[in-house]
C-alpha cells in the first residue's frame, strides 16, 4: 500500500481548497493508496506530468480548474512514498 | 434582559480546534494526507461523493454514465445523493466509464452495504493475482 504525506504547507492550502478540489484530492489519495502510484499516474483524469524548470523532479496533477496538487516519490525506503507538496491557485 | 452568553456550538468549537492545529503546523511539517483532509474539513469520500467528483473530472453528464452502466438518470442521481446504492457487478463497467480505479469503486459499494446495515467495518479491497 503506497502511503500519502503532505507538508504542512499543502494541508493548509487544501483547507482554502474549492470543495470540488478537495473531493478530486481525496479520490485521488484512494487511488495512490489502494490501486498505486503507477496505476494513478497512468490514469488520464488527472493529468499527470513532469514538471520542469524549478520545479524539475516534482510531478503535477489536476484536481479542479485552479487547482493542482504537486508532489514527489521517495523511493528510498523500498516503498513507494507520495508526498503532496503544494496545493494552489494555478498560474495560467 | 437575558444575559446568557451565547455558546458555540459542538461543530463550530470543533471546527476551530482544527483551526488552530492547522495553523500551528510547520509550513515543512509532514502529516498523513488522511489526518489533513480530517483537518480541512473533508469527511472520506463516498460512493455518492466519488461518483459525482469522477463524473466532472471526466466531462461527463449523468445521462453518459447511466448509458454506460445500462440504469435510469434517476437511479444515478439517486447514487450521487447517497440514497441508493450501486449493485458490485456494476463496478468494472463504473471504474471503465470513469476511467478509475475498481478496486476503490467496489470498496466504496462494500462500504455503503455496511454503513446500511449499521455496522462498524472496514473495507479493503485487494486484486486477486488469479
Amino acid at each position: 500500500m503506497t502511503i500519502v504525506l503532505m507538508r504542512g504547507r499543502a494541508a493548509k492550502a487544501l483547507r482554502q481548497a474549492s470543495n470540488r478540489a478537495q473531493s478530486a484530492f481525496s479520490a485521488w489519495k484512494d487511488e495512490v493508496q489502494l490501486a498505486g502510484i503507477s496505476a494513478a499516474r497512468a490514469n488520464p483524469i488527472w493529468h499527470d506530468h513532469p514538471l520542469k524548470g524549478a520545479k524539475a523532479g516534482r510531478r503535477s496533477v489536476y484536481l479542479d480548474y485552479s487547482w493542482r496538487a504537486e508532489y514527489v516519490i521517495d523511493r528510498e525506503t523500498g516503498t513507494v512514498t507520495v508526498e503532496v507538496m503544494e496545493i494552489q491557485n494555478h498560474e495560467y | 434582559m437575558n444575559t446568557k452568553k451565547h455558546s458555540p456550538s459542538k461543530n463550530l468549537k470543533a471546527k476551530r480546534r482544527k483551526n488552530i492545529a492547522l495553523n500551528q503546523l510547520n509550513d515543512d511539517a509532514i502529516i498523513s494526507a488522511d489526518d489533513a483532509l480530517k483537518l480541512a474539513g473533508k469527511p472520506p469520500l463516498t460512493l455518492g461523493s466519488l461518483v459525482r467528483t469522477l463524473r466532472h473530472l471526466s466531462n461527463k453528464t449523468q445521462s453518459d454514465v447511466a448509458n454506460s452502466l445500462g440504469v435510469s438518470v434517476a437511479f444515478l442521481s439517486a447514487v450521487e445523493r447517497g440514497d441508493k446504492n450501486l449493485p458490485p457487478r456494476h463496478a468494472r463497467a463504473l471504474s471503465k466509464v470513469l476511467s478509475y480505479s475498481e478496486e476503490v469503486i467496489l470498496e466504496k459499494i462494500l462500504e455503503h452495504v455496511l454503513a446500511e446495515a449499521k455496522g462498524h467495518f472496514e473495507v479493503t479491497v485487494r486484486k486477486s493475482a488469479g
